[in-house]
């Protein structure tokens, strides 16, 4: 069958999301992800979701929390300055475990920076953007397909832990359109939260087995609190310092418990290889080029791809760097995943960050020679 | 698909080269080929230069750049020079103006696109289509029945015929330029 078509990354992203079940949307148009609104804002209505153009990054960050507490699985998309002014509500999103989604179009920063160049530079700020110790997710992908299955993934994840995931792009892959053609592999399905079991008592913050207590949408006849204070298990805030540790031990805990269900990394050649090459979004591809390139010119370069950059597939990545002469790790940033792979490879094996912030995309040539530099 | 193209086209914003960029990319898929399309662009809405590219190939295509293009068109009313030492080794630059072939260098190729659209479509807006037929015409990398299917939703119904018509001058064109070699 051709069924191919053409489709850029930030549509890809917006029909996961909707394969996924998101029918809520609100968001304020922030170059480069402002495709992402418009997308949303054409197909929404069309399955009866509600689209909702904010008056700003911060309340649209409230709204998407609000509608997901009202039981909409809902998602917001935003860039740069736009991610930096959502931290507080993220936090607040992390604290009361409100399951949303968020993509985040890295651009050059700090600041304005450069509205349409590409960075790598929101990497630490996924993971640490708002403050405290906190339960997040962040997911990379690299070409149009695999936005489309991951941002899908992302939902799912979401409303399975009841923790905040953010989808990262960078403006290359969000602007680019290309051939996809969709496989079995790539079916979304939908898995929706737990909610509570008609006719017990509900307690919104549950100590429960598999540690993620039951989500009552608000209007569905459970009267509760939700707060950003710390709170114990009825949801009203606390200073007992035994329930704020068992509390803040157990939304933590999510992602030590449920690590290997989140993490997906992706292998090409690595188990043979001198050289591994570590790298995420964009950058990735042009790794790739090179394994592909250097293959044919008889060297042997392997790549380890983190789709899912947080929790940092850190055991994976100790794994394959093993006995290799190098580890050499490209980003559009002046280093910040290079500082994870350090601590994942402990001084094991050499690494070699190469890193290019003028905006523009690590070339593949860039990557092959310093590979032939170490070799 | 025999060889992998890179095309890229410059032109100024509101031109509708981006869109060209476009329908060459869909028409690859239709012909099965793997392809990449995107744009870079200012932050300007209108007037800004606007940079679009393709790539097309059966391979499957990792690096989302051109580095070298084996294609590239100008559109804008800007100096060429500069940019025929980006060309790929096998490269040819086409721009759009009326210059007698023999002042030019070897791998540039000068076609009046626009006058073409204004004279003899009667519809200066018709350019963009006008240059993908040559685009067509020159390099034969999708075929014309292609083309003109991935074409068709990408102008208004009303005005098909007269897109149609623009885009066999383009082809003519484009033909003719490479025989005035």
């Amino acid at each position: 069958m051709n069924d191919a078509k053409l489709l850029a990354g930030s549509d890809a992203c917006v029909f996961g999301a909707l394969a996924a079940g998101v029918r809520f949307f609100a968001g304020y148009p922030i170059t480069p992800s402002s495709e992402i609104a418009n997308l949303f804002a054409r197909e929404l209505p069309k399955l009866g979701g509600k689209f909702m153009q904010m008056e700003d990054e911060i309340a649209s960050m409230g709204a998407v929390i609000g509608a997901s507490c009202a039981g909409l699985k809902a998602i917001t998309a935003t860039s740069g300055p736009g991610f930096s002014l959502k931290q507080e509500n993220i936090g607040f999103a992390a604290e009361a475990e409100i399951p949303c989604v968020i993509i985040n179009v890295m651009r050059y920063g700090p600041s304005t920076g450069l509205p349409t160049t590409s960075s790598q530079g929101d990497f630490m700020q996924t993971r640490w953007g708002t403050h405290g110790d906190h339960a997040i997710i962040v997911i990379a992908p690299y070409t149009a397909r695999e936005a489309y299955r991951e941002t899908g993934r992302a939902v799912n994840l979401s409303e399975r832990y009841r923790i905040p995931v953010i989808i990262l792009l960078d403006e290359i892959l969000s602007h680019l359109r290309e051939r996809v053609e969709f496989k079995e592999e790539d079916i979304v399905t939908v898995i929706d939260r737990k909610g509570p079991v008609p006719g017990t008592p509900y307690l919104p913050y549950e100590d429960t087995d598999d540690m993620i207590p039951p989500f009552a949408g608000f209007g569905d006849g459970y009267r509760y609190h939700i707060t950003g204070l710390i709170h114990d298990k009825t949801g009203f805030p606390t200073s007992d310092p035994g329930t704020i540790d068992r509390v803040m031990r157990r939304m933590n805990g999510k992602l030590d418990y449920y690590r290997d269900k989140i993490v997906r990394v992706k292998y090409v050649d690595v188990d043979n290889a001198d050289v591994l090459i570590v790298a995420f979004g964009s950058v990735a591809r042009s790794a790739e080029e090179v394994v592909r390139s250097m293959k044919k010119a008889g060297k042997r370069v392997g790549l380890l791809r983190p789709v899912t950059l947080w929790p940092f597939p850190d055991r994976e990545i100790r794994e394959a760097a093993a006995g290799k002469r190098a580890v050499i790790v490209p980003e559009m940033n002046l280093g910040q995943m290079v500082r994870e792979v350090e601590r994942a490879v402990a001084g094991t094996v050499p690494i070699h960050p190469l890193n290019r912030i003028d905006g523009g995309l690590i070339t593949p040539h860039e990557i092959s020679d310093l590979i032939e530099e170490l070799l | 698909m025999a060889k992998r193209w890179e095309v890229r086209l410059i032109g100024t914003g509101g031109q509708g080269m981006v869109t060209v960029s476009i329908i060459l990319a869909e028409a690859a898929v239709l012909e099965g080929s793997n392809v990449v399309q995107s744009q870079n662009y200012g932050p300007e809405v209108r007037g800004g230069h606007s940079t679009s590219y393709v790539i097309a190939s059966n391979e499957s295509i990792l690096y989302p750049k051109i580095d070298a293009p084996n294609v590239l068109l100008i559109m804008s009313k800007i100096d060429y020079r500069p940019y025929l030492s980006t060309l790929a080794k096998d490269g040819i630059l086409i721009i759009n103006n009326g210059a007698d072939p023999k002042s030019l260098p070897d791998r540039v190729y000068s076609i009046p696109i626009r006058d073409i659209a204004h004279d003899q479509v009667g519809k200066p807006i018709t350019a963009n289509i006008v240059s993908l037929g040559v685009l067509v015409g020159m390099t034969g990398m999708i075929s014309e029945a292609t083309a003109l299917e991935a074409m068709q939703p990408h102008v208004p119904a009303k005005a098909l015929e007269l897109n149609k018509k623009a885009f066999a001058l383009g082809v003519e064109a484009g033909k003719a330029a490479l025989q005035g070699r």
